[in-house]
């Protein structure tokens, strides 16, 4: 699934003073790439994430996936473009407190019918992420390395075609940091995910071959 | 699905469904305490008329009437028995019927009392006065046999026992109306009377009992001493208008009072839906009598215990304002409560929930809330209302319910509001509370909404 960004500005307005966060960007991430967008912190890096899946919508410019502009598409047909095709992973996780990590797992398919068809789907995916002794825990019950994993789980459930992550390995030692680094390396080389990454560890950002650097 | 997580929701977010819960049950409890101190108050003052089958009490009150072995309670003035007649040729009116309230001497206490002043002639009719008091206006205060004949002065001593009793004179036969109706008689032990009684007697069972009497035992009442008893009756937990501690028949009243066909209190029954205002006129008219007081319980709601239409007005005023606070609170906290969300939905959004789905979510949680808390506050309310009602005792209008202020036996002049269990009044309260919680959690969550997934979730 290829996307590409055409002209995108951001502006926020705070305190009746415009912030202007990101200006004129070009890009093009093509099907089953993995992207870093490196840089320092404020330089935009979680907004233009947040414009790529749809979270977010540009004050100007184009975000287009697959052809289709997002800008175009109707409010249902968003959620679901955000369900279906995207698994995006918040900066702090994002995890529901008062939900088990199973709970929080199968968040975006529980109002689904045929959810209980996914319950393979869901002990493969938390295998694979070294969690599936811990899904009956609270997230507060969980180190931060296996809460970024369940947030991975809960990204991969609809197995989704672009993995937008936010500054991933921002609360993790090196030890967990490496590993949360390899699954994604692992997800993109097995299943073809494209993967967007932001991050302002160099060291993070080196470990891939595709980097979009903002800010000086 | 959705109730299913909607329900773990609720559980699993225990500290905030906890104040939630707390502030609706409250302030629903608030409501339904108002609602049902207020409606049982309302009931309160029905009951009497209700007890005697009554929709209003006809009275001719004045100037006192003069002493005498069978008197007419003070203030009563009586009202010619023909008048009943004219009452009942009224279109509105399904039934009218009518009793004599007196107080009666025992002829044995006179007796005591001739022995004391040496002078009084006992016989049936007036007994001469004493000595006349006047109060510190100067006006002539009643007259008789001990001037104030229950507060014993230097002047006009009085034995402890002397005091008069109450005695009805009520319909031969039981009817719908008056103080002992048809219904009464499931509490009656012995009988009622018949067409042939003359000197028989029906005793209430408090003055039974004070007085340690039994049926077929005879009792000094008025110029005659062997009154046989026939019927012991129970007149139940609340004051009862023309209550009374013994009952005759009124044509033995009558010929007892001495003063011709007359009777002191009329009950009338109107037909459903009429227009009390217009029969009001319509009776004064008929009696052509001004001073006559008809009344209904909507009127002696404004004489008893210092309930003045203002302060009527006032109850209802606070009424609405504590309505108006009590749903603004729950929509206040529902509002907030939702609000607070904003982070849980734009994480939501963001893994691919849609908006109506979020809506549906949130107003589910809120209307389970609503009805958890309505209900919890309905039970709440149902006991503070119980506890507070029983101790708001309401005294019946003195002239309804004429007892010698001084009457040394039982006297009921209270009603006591019970705490009715009013299911119409639970059900709508736990409606508006679920109503009112699931939209003040809609309008919160259209205002979630409008953020965007990332700024709402932010928030978290």
């Amino acid at each position: 699934m290829s996307i590409k960004l055409e002209n995108i500005s951001k502006i926020f307005q705070a305190s009746h003073k415009e912030l202007k966060v990101l200006e004129d960007i070009n890009l093009e991430i093509k099907d089953g790439d993995i992207l870093v967008i490196f840089g320092k912190s404020g330089t935009g890096k979680s907004t233009l994430l947040s414009l790529l899946g749809g979270m977010d919508v540009p004050t100007s410019g184009k975000v287009i996936v697959d052809g289709v502009d997002l800008s175009n598409i109707k409010p249902d047909e968003f959620a679901r473009f955000r369900k279906e095709k995207i698994g995006y992973i918040f900066q702090a996780f994002n995890l529901l407190d008062n939900l088990k990590a199973i709970d929080n797992i199968t968040l975006p398919i529980v109002l689904d019918k045929d959810k209980n068809k996914k319950v393979d789907k869901i002990m493969e995916l938390a295998a694979e992420m070294g969690i599936k002794d811990r899904l009956s825990h609270l997230p507060g019950e969980l180190s931060l390395g296996e809460q970024q994993r369940v947030a991975i789980a809960r990204a991969m459930i609809n197995s989704p075609r672009i993995i937008l992550a936010d500054e991933p390995t921002a609360h993790l030692d090196n030890e967990n940091s490496l590993k949360i680094i390899e699954i994604f390396k692992k997800l993109n080389r097995e299943q073809g995910i494209t993967i967007v990454l932001a991050t302002d560890h160099e060291v993070v950002a080196s470990s891939f071959e595709h980097r979009f650097k903002l800010g000086v | 699905m959705l109730i299913k997580f909607s329900i773990k929701n609720i559980l699993t977010r225990r500290r905030r469904s906890l104040a939630s819960l707390a502030g609706i049950s409250i302030s629903i409890a608030l409501f339904i305490s108002v609602i049902l101190i207020l409606k049982s108050a309302q009931e309160a003052f029905k009951k009497p008329l209700q007890d005697a089958g009554s929709d209003m009490i006809v009275q001719l009150q004045g100037e006192p009437c003069v002493w005498s072995i069978v008197k007419l309670p003070t203030d009563l003035n009586p009202i010619p028995l023909k008048f009943i007649d004219k009452i009942k040729s009224l279109d509105e009116v399904v039934a009218v019927d009518g009793a004599l309230i007196t107080w009666t001497f025992p002829l044995s206490s006179l007796s005591k009392m001739q022995k004391i002043h040496g002078s009084a002639e006992v016989y049936r009719g007036n007994i001469p006065a004493v000595k006349e008091v006047k109060n510190s206006t100067g006006t002539p205060c009643e007259t008789g046999p001990a001037g104030s004949f229950c507060q014993t002065d230097e002047h006009a001593p009085v034995p402890s026992n002397f005091s008069p009793i109450v005695v009805a004179g009520v319909s031969s036969e039981p009817g719908e109306l008056g103080p002992i109706t048809k219904s009464d008689l499931k509490n009656i032990e012995g009988r009622y009377f018949t067409k042939e009684d003359k000197y028989a007697v029906i005793v209430d069972k408090d003055f039974a009992r004070t007085r340690n009497l039994k049926l077929e035992d005879d009792i000094d009442i008025g110029p005659r001493l062997a009154n046989k008893i026939i019927g012991i009756i129970d007149p139940g937990y609340d004051a009862k208008i023309a209550g009374a501690q013994v009952f005759i028949p009124l044509k033995v009243a009558i010929e007892m009072a001495g003063r011709g066909d007359i009777v002191d209190i009329i009950f009338v029954k109107l037909k459903g839906g009429v227009d009390t205002a217009v029969v009001k006129q319509k009776i004064k008219k008929a009696l052509e009598n001004d001073s006559v007081t008809i009344t209904t319980s909507r009127d002696y709601l404004s004489s008893v215990a210092g309930f003045s239409f203002l302060a009527q007005g006032l109850m209802l005023a606070i009424f609405f304002i504590v309505i108006l606070i009590v749903f603004l609170f729950i929509a206040k906290t529902a509002f907030a409560a939702a609000l607070e969300r904003s982070g849980e939905v734009g994480t939501l959004k963001a893994i691919g929930w849609r908006n109506k789905d979020v809506i549906k979510l949130i107003i589910m949680e809120n209307a389970m809330l609503g009805f958890l808390g309505g209900l919890i506050g309905s039970v709440l309310g149902y006991l503070a209302s119980f506890i507070y009602k029983i101790n708001l005792p309401l005294a019946l209008p003195y002239y309804l319910n004429p007892y010698p202020p001084c009457s040394r036996y039982l006297v009921k002049t209270l009603i006591v509001p019970r705490a009715g269990f009013p299911i119409n009044i639970f059900l709508l309260t736990i409606l508006l509370a679920v109503i009112i919680q699931s939209l003040s959690g809609l309008l919160a969550a259209i205002r979630i909404l409008r953020l965007t997934p990332v700024d709402a979730a932010r928030r978290l």
